[in-house]
């Protein structure tokens, strides 16, 4: 199997290297190097998006979640992400409205001028960075560990985790991105590819769809309802979920600028179709093997279940094929990532003289290396600021939403609110004050507290404008 | 121009601007009505028709998973429903 691994991991580094340097070249300005042109199409458009989308967690953590939880996780994640694609067009269409990719400079930068003040924009990049880098980090750590554990004899985990961020940042330099969305294509056809294929070997295992389900009610029948076996999808969490993940393309800025940088509406339009069926398709072939995994490996921890699963029991060419997709899937959604908070950070910078290319090239330096050193050193509030990344992000929909539909009615208090309840969602995260209220879970009651909070401030808004403005 | 072609010409104009007028008033309607399908759908995953305890098999399927399925293929057919009806005034990012 090692064999293989390194002829496919060469080949996926020898069509990294090459896209990145036709990337180079073909950049011709600013707008080349961080908005790839602003001319994307939906086949490019959808691959880009849900690579940056779908990050390892797909391919090691939805089976994890059937085999543990039971199909509630579909309504999880596999309603939710189709639900994610009509957000993606719904919101596409609006933000197109306010925004023209050819005079986009980033969110951070169009939410300080939308609300007239810098509180939004320092909002905005708090909201993302304190999320995003951990969760960039737990990318690379879980690839890391996992290389280390099907390969322990080639190098330690913290050398797999320096080789991803050196990849990324010599890639994400040299072709920006355009580069980065190339690579995105790659993944995510090979991603999809790997996934499927184990599918149906894991259906063909069991003997067909309905054999599957049948095994599955005679050993665990509390897999196939909710709230699961342990209970974990109850009302709250799949409702909290559906909500983060749903305002992904509102509050992400990696997926929100991809639907910017769209040729055209239509091509916006067909990305989210397509974006749609790939979720809906890749989503429903972990089901099996996550069934799979709840047959054959109940009793064994997650890193040994993934690694017989998605390794040892396929044959050595899709096994090499899975290393090489887990490996691009970590490297596409960090890079994007890395990527999106360089950018945005520049253009939260408020003087023009230092919104320069050298300035976000720098701080994506400093991004991947900070991301780098949280994967080696994270502990249980890092993994928990990570896996509560899309529910922290989702609490800045509100004033990001307001600011598309409202931007004359628009007052400071939205991004303080938000702010707010930014730090009393940490604040819950780190164990300082509790995780529920009045029987909800903080992440809903903070979702309910900045929706309503916006709302209410927005239709009494005259009462809060400076007098400039209500003259105005 | 005699005044009769003014005023035929002007009435074709007022009818081509009417109609696209009543064409745009007709797209944005049914966009209305795909975000309003998608919100009822979003709505109804979270009820006890969906989440619960049901025992039953639709199609070999447990019930939670085909009602499950059918709800995602429903987001996806109200997507490419949004795709002929989105309001394509609002495209100022389309690049020209």
């Amino acid at each position: 199997m090692s064999g293989w691994i390194l002829g496919i991991g060469t080949v996926y580094l020898c069509m990294l290297v090459t896209a990145a340097l036709r990337a180079r070249k073909s950049n011709h300005s600013d707008n080349d190097f961080l908005l790839a042109g602003s001319s994307l199409g939906s086949l490019v458009g959808c691959l880009t998006v849900a690579a940056t989308l779908f990050s390892t967690f797909t391919l090691m953590g939805m089976p994890d979640l059937f085999r543990n939880h039971g199909i509630g996780a579909w309504i999880f994640l596999g309603v939710s992400d189709c639900a994610l694609a009509f957000v993606a067009l719904w919101f596409g269409i609006n933000i197109r409205r306010r925004i023209s990719a050819d005079n986009f400079n980033g969110f951070s930068d169009w939410l300080g001028r939308a609300y007239r003040g810098r509180h939004a924009t320092y909002v905005y990049l708090f909201g993302i960075f304190v999320f995003l880098i951990p969760y960039v980090a737990i990318q690379i750590k879980g690839v890391s560990l996992f290389l280390n554990s099907i390969m322990p004899g080639v190098m330690p985990s913290w050398a797999w985790s320096v080789s991803i961020v050196s990849v990324i940042l010599a890639y994400s330099e040299l072709g920006g991105l355009k580069a980065i969305i190339f690579a995105d294509a790659v993944q995510g056809l090979v991603l999809f590819g790997a996934t499927i294929v184990i599918a149906i070997s894991c259906v063909a295992y069991f003997g067909g769809i309905g054999p599957m389900f049948d095994s599955i009610e005679s050993t665990s029948p509390a897999l196939l309802s909710t709230p699961g076996p342990s209970g974990l999808f109850t009302y709250q969490f799949l409702i909290a979920s559906f909500l983060a993940i749903a305002m992904i393309p509102v509050t992400q800025p990696q997926m929100s600028t991809r639907l910017i940088i769209m040729r055209d509406s239509s091509s916006l339009a067909r990305m989210a179709v397509l974006l749609a069926i790939f979720s809906f398709v890749l989503v429903l072939a972990t089901l099996p093997i996550g069934l799979y995994g709840a047959a054959l490996y109940p009793t064994s921890a997650t890193g040994e279940f993934i690694a017989q699963v998605l390794v040892y029991d396929q044959s050595p060419i899709v096994a090499a094929v899975v290393v090489v997709g887990l490996i691009a899937a970590a490297i596409s959604t960090a890079d994007s990532q890395l990527f999106a908070l360089g950018n945005e950070l520049r253009s939260g910078v408020s003087k023009p003289q230092y919104q320069s290319l050298r300035l976000m090239r720098s701080a994506i330096v400093i991004f991947a290396l900070s991301a780098l050193v949280v994967s080696l050193v994270s502990n249980t509030h890092i993994v928990l600021l990570a896996r509560t990344s899309f529910a922290g992000s989702a609490l800045l929909a509100p004033m990001i939403l307001s600011a598309v539909f409202f931007p004359k009615q628009l007052h400071r208090a939205i991004p303080l609110l938000v702010g707010l309840c930014l730090i009393l969602f940490l604040a819950s995260i780190f164990g300082l004050i509790g995780d529920t209220f009045w029987g909800l879970r903080m992440d809903l009651v903070m979702f309910i507290a900045v929706t309503f909070g916006t709302a209410i401030i927005l239709m009494f808004k005259n009462h809060y404008l400076p007098d400039e403005r209500k003259s105005s | 121009m005699p005044d009769r072609l003014k005023d035929e010409s002007k009435i074709e104009t007022l009818t081509r601007m009417n109609f696209k007028s009543n064409k745009h008033q007709h797209r944005s309607f049914w966009w209305r009505v795909c975000c309003g399908i998608a919100i009822a759908l979003s709505a109804i995953t979270f009820t006890p028709l969906v989440i619960g305890d049901h025992a039953s098999r639709i199609f070999h399927l447990p019930y939670l998973l085909a009602v499950g399925l059918i709800l995602a293929i429903a987001f996806i057919a109200i997507t490419i429903a949004g795709t002929f009806f989105y309001p394509k005034s609002l495209d100022r990012g389309d690049k020209k």
